[in-house]
C-alpha cells in the first residue's frame, strides 16, 4: 500500500515535470565545486575508515583519474592517461550524445571513490544529496541516467585497472618482523602499532618506472657513540623540540596530517583523526583550482595529476623505508639521550627514511606548480575543519618546504629523510611531468 | 493469589539460597558511594575514578560483633556499629571518622598500638590539596571514639594510596605497613623504558613502615621494596608463600608494570623474585587473595583482571597486546602479561633452591575471565571444608569500548564546540556505554574444578562491585559478605549455610597473632589456613579464622604454628564453637625428613644450547593464535662411535648447525664433525634417528629438517642421511628426499626384504598452513639408498606431528600409528608393504585432537602397547563451551591467493570466531564493508560473514579431544580411555617418557609448554614437566617436585635416557635453551 502511494506520487510528479518548459541546465556545473565537496566526502571517509598514508593516496589516484578521464573523453583539449600510465589500456568507450559531461565525471569520481573505501553509506549519502541538487536543475531524466551511466562505465573501467596494482594480493603479504637488530625501526608509544604497509613497494607506480628508480642516499650509519653522526643527528631532532618556537611548533602541527593520533590515559583511549597528506595535498589541489576560477575539466585534470604524484611519492618513499628500516627518533633519544623525551607529534607507525611528507609533498607541489604556475598565492584552509588554523603561501613550493621541515620540528624525523625525501619528491614530480600528458601536445615540450 | 504464591515461592527460594541481600532498609546501612564526574575531576583527569572503595570488618568495642566501616569516594566513610540480627547504626560523626571532602579508599583494621583494641588506617587518592588530604590513623580510644594520630605516627602519606596492610614482618610483636600507592604518572608513553622499576618515585611510591612503637619508620629502600612511578598498584596480599613462617608479599600492579613478589629474608628486608617464581601473571593486575584451593596446606594465589566472559565484551572491549608489543615488554624486564585474571597453583618447594613453584591454571579452571574486576576473596562460603573464590566486578563506565574509542572524534564538528564550552570530555563521559555486571562466585568442587554459581546462591544483582569483605556478621558460624558497590548500596549478604544445615565450621580467634597458621586434620584430610586479616580489595575481613568442615562433627587436631615459631596442637575439638587458643601445648616443630628425590638436577655436560631462529609465524599468518615453527629440536641418543658409550646428536634451529657430540671416558661431550653439518645450517633440523642403513653394522644417521620458514619445494627441507665410515666418521649421501617439512621418521622393514625401511610425516605444507599432510615410505634397496613407495594412502584432515611402530594386537604385524594437529590418531597394518587403516576397529574414531607427541608402549604392565598421546590441554581460552568444538576454517576468503585461516568455537549450527576484528580486517579488508563497527562483529558468525557458496569451499578442520589422553590395550586390539591427573592438563604435552629407576620402578614423564602464542591466546607455561607413578593397579599420580626432583621449565621437546660414565640419567632437550639433565636415582 505504502508502496503504491509512493508510485502515485512519482507519476503525480512526472505529470507535472512533463508539462513544464524544458530547462537549460548547462550552468548545473561549471566549476570543480561538486567534484570537490565529493572528495571531501572521500577525506572523511577515509578518516573514518582509518586508511593509512599510502592507501589513502592510492585511493584519491584513482578516484580523480576517473572523474578526469571523463574529461579526457569528452573534451579534445585533453588527452586520455589512460595508456599513458603503468600497465594501462587506453579507453575506448563511445561517448553517447545525449549526456551531461560534469555530471558524468562525477559520477565516475563517486564510483571509483566509493569502491575503494569501506564506509560506503557515507559517501552515498552526499552522492546522493548532489544528485538529487542537480537533478533540481533541470537535467532531464534521460540526460541524467545517461550521463551517471557512462561515467559509471569509465569508473569500471578505471576499476579494472586499478584491480591489477597488486594491492589485493599485498593485503596477506607478511607482517613486518621486529627484528631487535639495532637501529632497526621497531613500534613507538603510545599504541605500538605494527609497521603499516612493508610491502607498498609491490604496488604498481603510475608513473616512475619501479619503486626504486629514485633512491636516496642510505641514512648515515647507526652508532650510539655520542660523537657520531648519527647521535649528533638524533641529538639535533631533540634540541628542535625542546628548543622549539611556537611557531615551529603551529607548523609541526599544522603539517601533522596523523590520521590516527592515539590518546592514552589509563584505561580510557581515544582516537584523534585527521587527514593523511596526500589528502592535505589534495586538499590544496581542490583550493588551487578554485582560486584560479578554474573550470570541472582543469579541477578535474589537477586532482589527477596531484593524485598521481602522490601514489607515486608514497611508493617511492616506502620503497626506502622498507629497505633502511631505520628506527624513530623518538625510540633512539628514549634509550640513549633522555627517556623522558616524547617529540611534539606522535610518531607514525612505519619507518624513519625517508619522510613521507617530504617526498608525497614536493611531488605534489612540483606538479601543482606545473599546472598553476610558480608564483601563486593561495590561502590553505584544509585542517580547519580538524581545529586547526588557515596558513597562507605564495607558492606551492614554499608550503612543501614548510611541511618537509615540519616532521623535523615535530621530533619524528631526523634531518637527511628530510632533505633526502625533498629531494626524491621532486625527482618523482619531474618524472611524472616529463612521461605524462594530459595536453594532446606535450606541454613539457611547449616550454 | 498467584501472585502471593509466586512471592511466597520467591521467599522460600531465597530462604534456600546461600546468600541473602539484606536491604538497606531492613540493616540501617544507607551508605551508597556515588560518583559524579565534571570536567575537572572525571576517569580522564583522575585514571582511578572508578576504582572504587573498600570495606573493614572487625569488632571496634568488643562486644562479640564485627562492625562494619565503609569507604567513601566523594562521599564520607561510615562507620556502623553491629546491634546483632543483622541491624546497624551509623555511628559515624560521634566517632570522629567523618571524612567529607576527601577521597578515601583502602581501610584497613588492626589493633596498630597493641592495646586490644581495633584502630583504622585509612588510605586517601584523588585531586591533591584540601583538607585531611592524607592517610588518616584512627587510634581507637575504647569508648566508640577515635583519636587521629597519623601525624604522631608518621604515617600520614599524602599521594594516591590504594590501601595498607599491616603485618608483622619481622616477628618482633607488632604489625609493620606495606603502603601500596598507585602512581600519578601517566600511563602509554612510557611503557618499554628499562630500569624504570629501581628508580624511587619522590612523590609517592610503594613503602613499607617498620612498627617501632610509638612511630614508624619507612625503610623502604633499606628493605629492598620498590617505589617507582610505574608502580600502578591495585592490590597487596601476605602470604607465608616459601613455607618458612615468614610472611611474604604479593603486590599487583595495573598497566604494564608487572606485578611483585617479595619473599621475605628474615632480616627486615625482601627479595623480590617474581620473573623467577611465576612464568605467566595478569596484565591490568587488580585484586588479589592468596589461600589454599586445594587442601594441600600450600597458598595459591588469585589475582583478578579484566577479561570478560562473554565474547561479545571481549570483541567490542577487550584490548590486547600484539605479538611485537609483547615481545618488546618481556625484552625489556615487564615479564609475560596477559589480559585475564591469574590463578597461580602452589606446586611447593623447588628441591633445588627451596623457593616455591607456582604454575597458572585460570584457563583450565575457568576462573579466567571474570570481567572487570576489583576484589577476590577466598574463603570457604558453603561451609564444604572447600574454598570457594568470590570475585567483585564491574566498571561504571566501559572506558575501553572500542567502538567509542575510534568513532566517538568522527563527531569533529561537536568536538569543537565542546572544547570551546569546556564540557568535552564530560560528553564523552557521557556518552560511553555503562554496563552493571553479576559478580562471581566460584564453587569449589575439588581437584582444581570449579563452577560459577553467583546466580544460584543469590549473588545475581547487577552491580559495579569493588571492595569487599567477608565475616561472620551474626556469629552463626557461616561468612557473611559486605561489597562496597559504586552508585548502588552497599551490598550486605547473610550467608545462610548454617540455616540450610550444609555443613558445620569452626571458628579460631588468634587476636593479634598475625601470620600464626592454623591446621586442622580431619580424617586425613589436612585444611589449612594463614591468619592475615587485613587483605582483600582495599579491605579487612573478618579477624578470626574460620573453618567450614563439611559433615564433620569433630576435628581431629588443630595445629597452630604461632608466628614465634611455637606450635600448639590440640586434639577432638567439637565443631561448630569459636575457640580462642592459647599457647599451651607447645611443642617443636619436627623436621621434616626429606627423602631422596627420583631425579636429581646434574650438571650438563653437553654444551649446546638450542637457538630458535627470530621467524614470527604470526608475521605470516596473522590469523593464527600458535606458532608451530619451534617444535623442534628431539635428539638422537646412541653409541654412533662405537666406543660403547652413548653419544648424542642435537639438532639446530634455521641459521643454526646441529651438532653431534661423543661421549668420552670421562663423561664429557666432544662436539665432533662440525664441518660436516656446519654445510647444511640454514636447515631448520628438527629430528634425528640413528639406524642401520646399511648392511655395515655401523649405525647410521638420519636428520630430519623441517620448520615452516621456507618456500614450497625448498631443498633446504629435505632430510639428509649420513652414512657411518666407522672411527667416528661419516660421510653425507647422496641420497635426496622430498623437499618438504617432515615432523617425524621411524624405521622398520615394511616391505619384509631384511633391511630397515623409513616412514617419514610431513608437518605442513609451507605458507598453507591447514592443508592436510601425509607420510611417505621409503624403502630401503638393502645398501642404504631408499625410493619413495607410491601410497594410496588418502590424508583429508590435518597436518602430522608423531608416528610410532608397534603391534597392537598381538597378531604379529606391525602397526603404524599416527597423530598431528587438527588430527584424529590413526591406525593402520602394515602387510607385506601395505598399509590398511584400521582406525576404527581400534576404536579411535572421533579422536581429532592438536596432538604433538605419541608415546605407545606398555603402560599398565599387561605387555600389550598402550597409547599415550599429548595435546594442547585444558589450559586454554579456546576450550569450547559444552556442545561446541574447536574448529578451523581453511580457505582464500577473499580470493587474493593466500590462505585465511578461522578459528572458531561451532555448535553444529553457528561458527562464532575467536579472532578479534582488527585481525581479522587486515587479512581480510573487504569484511570492512560489512563490519564498519565492532559491534556489528560482536554477534556475527561465518554464516554471516560469507556467503554459503564461498564457506562451503572451506576445509573444516574440527576438534573432538584436547586433552592429553592415554588409550589402554586390552590386549585384544581394542583400547580404553583412562583418565591422567588433571595437572596434566595444563601445558601442552609435546614429549613424553617411560623408564624406570634401579628399583624397577616404572615412572612416566610428560613435558612441553609453548611460549610462542599469541598474547590473546596467552602463552602455555603451565607444567615443569611432570612425574607420574603409578599405583598398584595402574593408576597414575602426579609427584610432585619436592619428591619428584624434576624441575622442567620452558619448553621441553624431547626426552631421552643417556647413560653417562655407567650412570643413568634423563636428559630433556628445550627449544631455545640448553638441554637439563637429571641423574635417575
Amino acid at each position: 500500500m505504502i508502496r503504491l502511494k509512493g508510485l502515485l506520487f512519482s507519476l503525480l510528479l512526472l505529470t507535472i515535470f512533463s508539462c513544464q518548459e524544458p530547462v537549460d541546465y548547462s550552468d548545473a556545473i561549471t566549476d570543480g565545486h561538486y567534484l570537490s565537496e565529493a572528495q571531501d566526502r572521500i577525506t572523511e571517509v577515509i578518516i573514518h575508515d582509518i586508511f593509512s598514508p599510502p592507501v589513502a593516496a592510492r585511493i584519491y589516484s584513482y578516484s580523480s583519474l576517473a572523474a578526469y578521464e571523463v574529461a579526457a573523453a569528452v573534451d579534445p583539449g585533453y588527452k586520455s592517461l589512460m595508456g599513458q600510465l603503468n600497465g594501462s589500456e587506453a579507453i575506448n568507450i563511445q561517448v553517447p550524445e545525449n549526456i551531461y559531461p560534469p555530471l558524468a565525471s562525477l559520477a565516475a569520481y563517486y564510483k571509483m571513490g566509493t569502491a575503494l573505501i569501506f564506509s560506503e553509506e557515507m559517501v552515498q549519502n552526499h552522492k546522493e544529496k548532489a544528485f538529487t541538487e542537480l537533478k533540481e536543475k533541470g537535467i532531464p531524466d534521460d540526460v541524467f541516467e545517461a550521463s551517471v551511466k557512462f561515467g559509471e562505465e569509465i569508473a569500471d573501467h578505471i576499476k579494472a585497472y586499478s584491480s591489477k596494482d597488486n594491492y589485493h594480493q599485498s593485503r596477506s603479504f607478511p607482517k613486518y618482523t621486529v627484528t631487535g637488530q639495532p637501529g632497526t625501526w621497531e613500534p613507538t608509544p603510545p599504541a605500538y602499532m605494527e609497521g603499516i604497509e612493508p610491502h607498498w613497494n609491490k604496488i604498481r607506480t603510475f608513473v616512475i618506472d619501479s619503486a626504486a628508480q629514485f633512491k636516496v642516499s642510505p641514512p648515515p650509519a647507526y652508532s650510539t657513540d655520542p660523537n657520531s653522526e648519527f647521535y649528533q643527528l638524533a641529538k639535533g631532532v631533540y634540541d628542535a623540540v625542546v628548543n622549539a618556537s611556537k611557531e615551529e611548533l603551529d607548523i609541526a602541527m599544522f603539517w601533522d596530517c596523523n590520521p590516527y593520533k592515539m590518546n592514552v590515559k589509563g584505561h580510557v583511549m581515544f582516537a584523534e583523526k585527521k587527514i593523511t597528506p596526500g589528502g592535505h595535498w589534495m586538499s590544496i589541489a581542490a583550493i588551487a583550482a578554485k582560486t584560479a576560477n578554474a573550470d570541472w575539466k582543469k579541477t578535474a585534470e589537477a586532482l589527477a595529476l596531484t593524485g598521481i604524484s602522490l601514489h607515486d611519492a608514497f611508493v617511492a618513499c616506502w620503497d626506502e623505508k622498507y629497505r633502511s628500516k631505520l628506527v624513530r627518533p623518538e625510540t633512539y633519544i628514549n634509550q640513549f639521550i633522555d627517556q623522558e623525551w616524547v617529540p611534539y607529534l606522535q610518531t607514525p607507525p612505519f619507518p624513519e627514511h625517508t619522510s613521507g611528507h617530504s617526498v608525497a609533498s614536493t611531488s605534489a607541489a612540483f606538479t601543482l606548480t606545473q599546472i598553476f604556475g610558480e608564483d601563486f598565492h593561495f590561502v590553505d584552509s584544509s585542517e580547519v575543519n580538524y581545529g586547526l588554523p588557515i596558513r597562507e603561501f605564495d607558492s606551492f613550493m614554499e608550503a612543501s618546504a614548510e611541511a618537509a621541515i615540519s616532521r623535523f620540528y615535530g621530533g619524528i624525523h631526523y634531518m637527511p629523510a628530510i632533505n633526502e625525501g625533498v629531494w626524491q619528491g621532486r625527482k618523482v614530480g619531474e618524472l611524472i611531468w616529463s612521461r605524462i600528458s594530459t595536453k594532446p601536445e606535450n606541454l613539457a615540450e611547449n616550454k | 493469589m498467584i501472585i502471593l504464591l509466586s512471592s511466597c515461592k520467591k521467599e522460600e527460594a531465597q530462604e534456600k539460597q546461600l546468600f541473602k541481600l539484606i536491604s538497606a532498609k531492613e540493616s540501617g546501612i544507607d551508605f551508597r558511594n556515588d560518583l559524579t564526574y565534571n570536567e575537572k575531576y572525571n576517569p580522564y583527569t583522575f585514571r582511578n575514578f572508578y576504582n572504587g572503595a573498600g570495606v573493614a570488618l572487625g569488632d571496634i568495642n568488643n562486644d562479640g560483633l564485627l562492625d562494619i566501616f565503609i569507604a567513601g569516594n566523594q562521599t564520607s566513610n561510615r562507620l556502623y556499629l553491629n546491634k546483632g540480627n543483622f541491624k546497624f547504626e551509623d555511628i559515624t560523626d560521634q566517632a570522629g571518622l567523618n571524612s567529607s571532602g576527601v577521597w578515601s579508599t583502602g581501610v584497613s583494621m588492626a589493633d596498630i598500638n597493641n592495646d586490644g583494641l581495633l584502630d583504622i588506617y585509612v588510605c586517601k587518592s584523588g585531586p591533591p590539596g584540601g583538607e585531611k588530604r592524607y592517610n588518616e590513623l584512627f587510634i581507637n580510644q575504647g569508648t566508640l571514639t577515635f583519636k587521629e594520630e597519623s601525624k604522631a605516627y608518621r604515617i600520614a602519606e599524602e599521594g594516591l594510596s590504594q590501601h595498607a596492610v599491616f603485618f608483622d614482618m619481622d616477628k618482633d610483636g607488632d604489625l609493620d605497613m606495606y603502603l601500596l600507592s598507585n602512581s600519578g604518572r601517566s600511563v602509554g608513553l612510557f611503557d618499554l623504558r628499562e630500569g624504570q622499576r629501581e628508580i624511587r618515585d619522590p612523590e609517592g611510591g610503594n613503602k613499607l613502615f617498620r612498627n617501632d612503637g610509638a612511630f614508624f619508620t619507612d625503610i623502604s629502600e633499606a628493605a629492598g621494596i620498590f617505589g617507582s612511578s610505574i608502580g600502578y598498584g591495585l592490590g597487596v596480599t601476605v602470604a607465608d608463600l616459601n613455607e618458612d613462617t615468614w610472611p611474604d608479599l604479593y603486590v599487583s600492579n595495573d598497566f604494564f608494570e608487572r606485578d611483585y613478589l617479595y619473599l621475605n629474608n628474615q632480616d627486615g628486608t625482601f627479595r623480590e623474585v617474581l620473573p623467577e617464581l611465576i612464568p605467566e601473571i595478569s596484565m591490568g593486575s587488580m585484586g588479589a587473595d592468596i589461600a589454599d584451593l586445594d587442601n594441600d596446606a600450600r597458598p595459591d594465589i588469585f589475582v583478578t583482571e579484566m577479561l570478560p566472559e562473554d565474547w561479545n565484551r571481549v570483541k567490542t572491549k577487550t584490548p590486547f597486546e600484539d605479538w611485537d608489543k609483547f615481545q618488546a615488554n618481556l625484552k625489556a624486564g615487564y615479564h609475560r602479561q596477559f589480559t585475564r585474571n591469574t590463578l597461580q597453583k602452589n606446586l611447593g618447594k623447588n628441591p633445588n633452591t627451596g623457593a616455591p613453584m607456582f604454575t597458572e591454571v585460570s584457563r583450565m579452571t575457568g576462573m579466567h575471565a571474570t570481567d572487570w574486576s576489583w576484589g577476590a576473596l577466598i574463603f570457604d562460603a558453603d561451609l564444604d571444608g572447600l574454598n570457594d573464590v568470590f570475585v567483585a566486578n564491574g566498571i561504571v563506565k566501559d572506558l575501553t569500548d572500542f567502538d567509542f574509542v575510534d568513532f566517538y572524534v568522527n563527531k569533529q564538528s561537536d568536538i569543537t564546540q565542546f572544547k570551546k564550552d569546556s564540557v568535552l570530555i564530560t560528553k564523552m563521559i557521557d556518552e560511553f556505554p555503562s554496563t552493571p555486571l553479576q559478580n562471581y562466585w566460584f564453587k569449589n568442587l575439588g581437584n582444581w574444578s570449579f563452577e560459577n554459581k553467583a546466580m544460584e546462591v543469590g549473588l545475581n544483582q547487577l552491580t559495579f562491585s569493588t571492595g569487599a569483605a567477608y565475616g561472620d556478621l551474626d556469629n552463626d558460624g557461616d561468612l557473611d559478605l559486605v561489597v562496597n558497590n559504586l552508585n548502588d548500596f552497599l551490598g550486605v549478604y547473610k550467608n545462610q549455610s548454617i540455616e540450610n544445615q550444609l555443613g558445620n565450621y569452626l571458628t579460631i580467634d588468634l587476636k593479634n597473632a598475625f601470620g600464626a597458621t592454623v591446621e586442622l586434620h580431619i580424617e586425613g584430610q589436612i585444611l589449612y589456613k594463614e591468619y592475615q586479616p587485613v587483605k582483600g580489595y582495599m579491605s579487612s575481613v573478618d579477624p578470626r579464622i574460620h573453618f567450614g568442615i563439611g559433615q564433620n562433627t569433630t576435628v581431629d587436631s588443630l595445629i597452630i604454628a604461632w608466628p614465634d615459631g611455637s606450635r600448639s596442637i590440640q586434639k577432638n575439638i567439637a565443631a561448630n564453637q569459636v575457640i580462642n587458643p592459647q599457647k599451651n601445648q607447645t611443642q617443636t616443630p619436627t623436621e621434616k625428613t626429606s627423602k631422596q628425590t627420583t631425579l636429581t638436577l646434574a650438571s650438563n655436560p653437553i654444551p649446546f644450547r638450542h637457538q630458535e631462529s627470530q621467524f614470527v609465524d604470526f608475521d605470516l599468518d596473522r590469523l593464527r593464535f600458535w606458532s608451530i615453527s619451534n617444535e623442534g629440536p628431539k635428539a638422537a641418543v646412541g653409541d654412533l662411535n662405537q666406543d660403547g658409550r652413548d653419544d648424542i646428536f642435537l639438532p639446530g634451529a634455521k641459521g643454526q648447525a646441529s651438532q653431534l657430540f661423543y661421549q668420552q671416558p670421562n663423561g664429557s661431550f666432544q662436539t665432533a664433525l662440525e664441518g660436516l653439518f656446519e654445510q647444511d645450517s640454514l636447515s631448520e633440523d628438527v629430528d634425528a634417528l640413528i639406524f642401520h642403513a646399511n648392511n655395515d653394522q655401523l649405525p647410521d644417521l638420519l636428520i630430519a629438517s623441517g620448520g615452516i620458514e621456507f618456500g614450497m619445494g625448498n631443498p633446504l627441507y629435505q632430510n639428509r642421511l649420513y652414512i657411518n665410515q666407522g672411527n667416528g666418521k661419516f660421510l653425507k649421501s647422496q641420497q635426496l628426499f622430498d623437499p618438504v617439512p617432515s615432523s617425524f621418521i621411524l624405521t622398520t622393514d615394511i616391505d619384509q626384504d631384511g633391511d630397515l625401511d623409513l616412514v617419514i610425516g610431513d608437518r605442513e605444507q609451507p605458507f598453507a598452513y591447514g592443508i592436510p599432510t601425509g607420510f611417505n615410505t621409503w624403502l630401503n634397496d638393502g645398501k642404504g639408498n631408499f625410493t619413495k613407495a607410491a601410497t594410496s594412502q588418502e590424508f583429508k584432515e590435518g597436518m602430522l606431528t608423531s608416528g610410532s611402530i608397534a603391534d597392537l594386537d598381538g597378531d604379529g604385524q606391525l602397526e603404524l600409528i599416527i597423530a598431528g594437529e587438527w588430527a584424529p590418531i590413526r591406525i593402520f597394518s602394515i602387510k607385506s608393504g601395505q598399509f590398511y587403516e584400521r582406525t576404527e576397529e581400534f576404536g579411535f574414531s572421533q579422536t581429532r585432537g592438536l596432538w604433538n607427541t605419541l608415546l605407545v608402549r606398555d603402560l599398565n604392565g599387561d605387555g600389550s602397547p598402550d597409547i599415550l598421546a599429548g595435546n594442547l590441554g585444558l589450559n586454554t581460552r579456546f576450550k569450547p563451551p559444552t556442545g561446541s568444538k574447536l574448529r578451523m576454517y581453511v580457505n582464500d576468503f577473499d580470493q587474493n591467493g593466500s590462505l585465511d585461516q578461522i578459528l572458531c568455537f561451532y555448535d553444529g549450527n553457528r561458527a562464532m570466531p575467536l579472532v578479534m576484528k582488527n585481525t581479522l580486517l587486515k587479512q581480510i579488508p573487504s569484511l570492512r564493508k560489512q563490519l564498519t563497527t565492532y559491534a556489528a562483529y560482536q554477534n556475527k558468525s561465518m554464516e554471516e560473514l560469507f556467503p554459503a557458496q564461498i564457506l562451503s569451499k572451506s576445509l573444516n578442520l574440527e576438534v573432538d579431544i584436547l586433552q592429553t589422553s592415554l588409550w589402554i590395550n586390552d590386549g585384544n586390539g581394542k583400547f580404553k580411555l583412562q583418565e591422567l591427573p588433571v595437572e596434566v592438563q595444563q601445558a601442552p604435552i609435546y614429549t613424553s617418557l617411560f623408564f624406570q629407576d634401579s628399583k624397577s620402578n616404572d615412572f612416566l614423564i610428560l613435558a612441553g609448554n609453548q611460549s610462542r602464542n599469541k598474547p590473546e591466546m596467552g602463552s602455555n607455561l603451565g607444567s615443569y614437566g611432570w612425574l607420574l607413578n603409578h599405583t598398584k593397579n595402574y593408576t597414575w599420580k602426579v609427584s610432585l617436585p619436592e619428591e619428584s626432583g624434576l624441575v622442567l621449565p620452558g619448553e621441553s621437546r624431547d626426552l631421552h635416557k643417556i647413560i653417562i660414565n655407567n650412570k643413568p640419567y634423563l636428559i630433556a632437550v628445550r627449544n631455545n635453551d640448553e638441554p637439563i639433565l637429571f641423574e635417575i636415582r
